[in-house]
């Protein structure tokens, strides 16, 4: 690492969500903070919106548009979709073109336990776009540095990071994870299991945008919680015509609850194989949790009742990741460097 | 007087009587379309009232011809030389001045008909020669506006022919023609006063006692003493062949006219029946229009509305509508089927 | 089911022909170019003129000399001549059932009503040309079309599909992410479409419409009352007295003319508003169904849209006396008539035009 040439060069770091993509430019910030999905227009092939404006599209777009979620289950699936939402990103914000990015360092974000495959695609699409010096750090990394955890301290921090397409549970020490895991089921699963519910019991059909407010808006793992109840609209399946729901927060609640049931199950897991020194910091300071599932009311007395060790929801939980990448950065995740205190 | 150029001529070739009329001075001729011909020579000797008064009274080197018998035309070369006379007579060596002629045909005619009429016109050396049904000119004359989009129906009982037209928008729509009519008429009266009366009576004879007691409908024709008429007719007694007279009663002619118009009734019922409903909706507005010399016949409007069920019309101007419609068609150049006539 | 945009293609028109400015007058300096929309209607045609306009509104009928094949008659003046021609005119409706079944009259019509304009000359060769057509026509349908445009001269050619000129013309904006339904009862097929985004998600084209109503309303004079019609007749019952409501009160009542089946002879009777709502239930029943169809394929966020916003109502069968109450009972959805549904088509093309049909481009971002 040479630190004359690196304050030249540009410091990008990139948190490929499955729900959400965000990029943040060192020296600026997050420069980017909006969902993973992409606009084509079918005959020309060229992007017409990307993020939020893409987002809107979900469920609404006629055959002359094609939506892409590049993302899935905390991998790329489609690589050029993919790259053509980061170029349009990156051009369009910062007006970045392939010259730029040649000049850059940049950090990419992954889940827990993705394969190799999954790791050089990464590696590829950095490629393709023309950047030269890329390296891959995992997510729960990131979102710990980014919720202020000083990790290069010899003191375990467990990070609970429920994302849009997976949940990844790990323990970091001494600047580096320890050990951590991943399962596929988080906000995406949770939103088709409220798909599925309203299809079963009312035989209507709710748009994904629809299914997604819903959860957000009704989701509460508090049994003791008021229930709340909420009008909807979609499609009856038998008639097919344009039917109001009312959703409860209570049907809402007994969807997802075998949900965080197996988020805790991973945490269980992931305790099981911490060595007692560890467990012993984690028993002490508690559990952190991250990602967009960290806003479900509710969470911190789901988990603390089933796991008897303190829960904190951080402040900054759909941004923590992007904001560690600052510190990535800095250090190129050498746990050596201690990049908080540069 | 100034010798005319471009003079335009109307022709009505009807049965009973020929009129020709001619622009810028009127109806020139109206006498009967009779001709008498000397066999030696085959050359015309008199035409009109003259030769009428023939009839019946010549010796054999004389012969007397109706050239427009039944309707249609049985001998053109016939007509062409009448035509030819009566033109020389009334228009003075001034053919060659004569640049449109229009014809008024009956309307069940064939095409070769047709055309042997339209080569009269050029025969006599007239370069525009225009054929018009006479029902068409029926309708002009009597004031009707053919040139709409509105349905009418005229009914046209001449000498010869009893026509039945459909019109609209400047044209025939269709039009049916029956060989029933005045002169069937005195035919049917001359066998009935025969096997009745004993009497053999002429066409002068018959016409004359169906002038004066023809009634379809309503109270019989009474003098002005409140009796029935009655019409001495003379003639020749069957078995002895001396002169002889009857009385003929008004009820007699009745009957007779109303069998005649059997037939007349059906022909009617066929063209309302093969009026396309729109027009049939107009003619329930319209009504029905009465032209010809047999629309004199007292009873015959409510004769006729009995049958259609339709309100019927007398012409102001029965016999001579035709050749008044011919004037107006006559300064029509060129096809018209919107818009008034100046 | 839906359409590829018209490329217009520059080399078309053949070269050497002499230039034909249907237009031009000669001595009039000023020959412009212009943006025209036509929205070629089974029942009406109507054109939109750039700087002018709606210029022509009228029937979709032309009338011929059929000797000398002269233009006698368009529009208002023609329609009246239906069911009452002889043998020397010949009275064509160009369009049957949404689709051009005769060119040459086509043209003839729609030169005609450009002739109208009295004004400046249009330079036919350099103007662009947007023609609505129905949904799900076929490509030779399609292709008729652009042969039309051809033969008036004009090189660039547009063609969109009526639903979307119509919606657009009805005040919906279909450019935004808030999906919009259109019912469009015309003369020749009722278009029902889905929009979102600039452009139809879902769209489904029937026959049944104001020509087939006016048939089954013959057909009804026929069987019940042993009276046959002409079609300008039904026509004229339909827009007087039809109606869609359950309840009538004040029941309206019509005269009506035409010919006795049994006795050949015309005839005048009275009908009354309930005898032709009841007519008119089965072919709304048919168009309602196809309605519950679209919507069974609409995507689910799109029926969320519709739920909320309601579908509007465009064409002729829009003016039909009580179809809000109609469509909103039998279907379970919000029904508005659009405030011009009769010129919603044409007055669509005038924004079309501007972006050229594009969904992505929205008209008003290039005023």
């Amino acid at each position: 690492m040479e630190t004359g040439k690196e304050s030249e060069k540009l410091g990008l770091g990139i948190d490929l969500g499955t729900a959400n993509l965000l990029v943040f430019l060192e020296k600026k910030g997050i420069i980017f903070n909006e969902p993973s999905v992409i606009a084509f227009d079918r005959e020309s092939g060229k992007v017409i919106a990307a993020g939020r404006d893409a987002y809107k599209m979900v469920g609404k777009v006629h055959s002359k548009i094609s939506i892409i979620k590049p993302l899935k289950d905390g991998g790329i699936s489609d690589l050029h979709a993919a790259k053509a939402l980061l170029t349009y990103v990156l051009k369009k914000v910062e007006d970045l073109t392939e010259k730029s990015l040649g000049r850059s360092t940049t950090v990419i974000c992954c889940p827990s336990e993705v394969t190799k495959i999954e790791q050089d695609v990464m590696i590829d699409l950095a490629r393709e776009m023309n950047m030269s010096d890329v390296f891959i750090e995992e997510e729960i990394k990131a979102g710990a540095l980014g919720a202020g955890v000083d990790i290069f301290q010899s003191k375990g921090v467990m990070i609970v990071d429920i994302g849009g397409g997976t949940t990844d549970v790990g323990v970091i020490s001494f600047g580096d994870i320890v050990l951590s895991r991943s399962i596929r089921m988080a906000g995406t699963y949770m939103t088709n299991e409220i798909t599925k519910l309203i299809k079963k019991t009312r035989n209507v059909e709710i748009g994904e945008l629809t299914a997604e407010r819903c959860k957000i808006e009704l989701a509460n793992l508090n049994p003791n919680a008021e229930t709340v109840i909420e009008k909807f609209a979609g499609r009856d399946m038998v008639k097919g015509v344009p039917k109001w729901v009312d959703i409860s927060s209570e049907e809402v609640r007994k969807v997802l609850e075998p949900v965080f049931e197996e988020v805790v199950k991973l945490i269980a897991a992931v305790l099981k194989d911490t060595s007692p020194e560890l467990s012993a910091d984690i028993f002490r300071n508690g559990i952190l949790v991250t990602g967009g599932g960290a806003l479900t009311t509710g969470i911190e007395g789901f988990i603390k009742e089933r796991i008897q060790v303190p829960v904190t929801v951080i402040s900054n939980p759909l941004t923590c990741v992007a904001e560690g990448l600052k510190y990535l950065l800095k250090n190129r995740g050498d746990y050596r460097v201690n990049s908080m205190q540069m | 007087m100034s010798k005319k150029k471009n003079l335009s001529v109307g022709v009505d070739l009807g049965t009973s009587n020929l009129l020709i009329y001619v622009e810028g001075q009127g109806t020139l001729f109206n006498e009967p379309s009779v001709i008498a011909i000397d066999k030696e020579s085959q050359k015309i000797i008199s035409v009109g009232y003259e030769a009428a008064a023939l009839a019946g009274k010549t010796h054999d080197k004389v012969e007397v011809i109706h050239p427009l018998h039944g309707g249609v035309i049985t001998d053109t070369q016939r007509v062409k030389q009448f035509l030819l006379f009566v033109l020389d007579k009334i228009l003075l060596s001034r053919i060659g001045s004569v640049t449109r002629l229009l014809i008024c045909i009956p309307s069940e005619i064939t095409e070769t008909e047709k055309s042997a009429i339209l080569e009269l016109g050029s025969d006599l050396g007239i370069k525009n020669t225009v054929l018009n049904e006479e029902i068409k000119a029926a309708a002009v004359g009597s004031g009707v506006d053919i040139f709409v989009p509105n349905g009418h129906m005229v009914i046209d009982i001449g000498g010869g022919t009893a026509d039945f037209g459909i019109l609209s928008l400047g044209a025939v729509v269709l039009s049916k023609s029956l060989k029933v009519a005045g002169n069937f008429f005195d035919k049917q009266i001359i066998d009935h006063v025969k096997a009745v009366h004993k009497l053999e009576i002429g066409l002068q004879t018959a016409e004359a006692a169906k002038i004066k007691l023809a009634s379809l409908t309503g109270p019989l024709p009474v003098d002005d003493g409140g009796a029935t008429l009655t019409y001495t007719a003379m003639g020749r007694d069957v078995i002895s062949g001396l002169p002889k007279q009857a009385v003929i009663e008004a009820q007699e002619i009745r009957t007779i006219l109303l069998y005649c118009f059997e037939s007349i009734k059906s022909v009617l019922l066929a063209t309302l029946e093969a009026t396309p409903p729109e027009l049939a909706g107009d003619i329930v507005d319209n009504g029905i229009l009465l032209s010809g010399g047999c629309s004199q016949i007292r009873g015959i409007s409510e004769y006729f509305e009995a049958i259609a069920q339709v309100p019927v019309t007398l012409s102001a101007v029965p016999m001579t509508a035709v050749v008044d419609g011919c004037k107006k068609l006559i300064k029509l150049n060129g096809k018209h089927f919107l818009g008034e006539l100046k | 089911m839906n359409l590829k945009m018209a490329k217009p293609k520059m080399d078309m028109l053949k070269m050497g022909k002499p230039e034909t400015s249907v237009l031009a007058k000669t001595g009039k300096p000023k020959v412009q170019p212009r943006n025209i929309g036509i929205d070629l209607g089974t029942a009406n045609l109507l054109v939109y003129l750039e700087g002018d306009g709606i210029v022509f509104d009228e029937p979709e009928v032309i009338a011929f000399d059929y000797e000398t094949h002269e233009v006698i008659a368009i529009g208002n003046s023609a329609v009246d001549m239906i069911g009452r021609g002889h043998s020397g005119i010949k009275i064509v409706s160009p369009l049957t059932q949404g689709v051009i079944s005769d060119m040459d009259s086509a043209k003839k019509l729609i030169e005609h009503a450009l002739r109208r304009v009295e004004k400046d000359s249009i330079n036919l060769k350099a103007s662009t040309i947007l023609i609505c057509c129905p949904s799900e026509v076929t490509n030779l349908e399609r292709d008729s079309l652009i042969g039309l445009a051809e033969t008036l001269g004009v090189k660039d050619v547009l063609i969109e599909e009526e639903v979307k000129a119509g919606s657009i013309g009805a005040g919906l904006d279909i450019y935004s992410c808030t999906g919009s339904m259109v019912v469009d009862i015309g003369g020749g097929s009722t278009d029902i479409g889905v929009l979102a985004l600039g452009d139809i998600v879902v769209s489904e084209s029937i026959r049944t419409a104001g020509n087939y109503i006016d048939l089954a309303i013959i057909k009804y004079m026929q069987h019940e009352y042993e009276l046959l019609i002409g079609k300008r007749t039904a026509e004229r019952i339909k827009i007087e007295i039809g109606t869609l409501r359950e309840e009538i009160k004040d029941e309206k009542t019509t005269a009506v003319s035409g010919r006795d089946v049994v006795t050949g002879l015309p005839k005048k009777l009275i009908i009354t508003e309930s005898e032709i709502r009841d007519v008119l239930l089965e072919p709304y029943e048919t168009i309602t169904n196809t309605i519950r169809k679209v919507l069974q394929n609409t995507p689910a966020e799109l029926s969320a849209d519709i739920i909320t916003k309601g579908v509007t109502i465009n064409g002729g069968g829009a003016l039909t006396d009580g179809i809000e109450e109609y469509f909103t009972k039998h279907v379970g959805l919000d029904f508005h008539v659009a405030k011009n549904p009769l010129t919603a088509i044409v007055e669509g093309t005038k924004i079309l035009l501007k972006n050229r049909g594009s969904y992505y481009i929205k008209p008003t971002e290039i005023e």
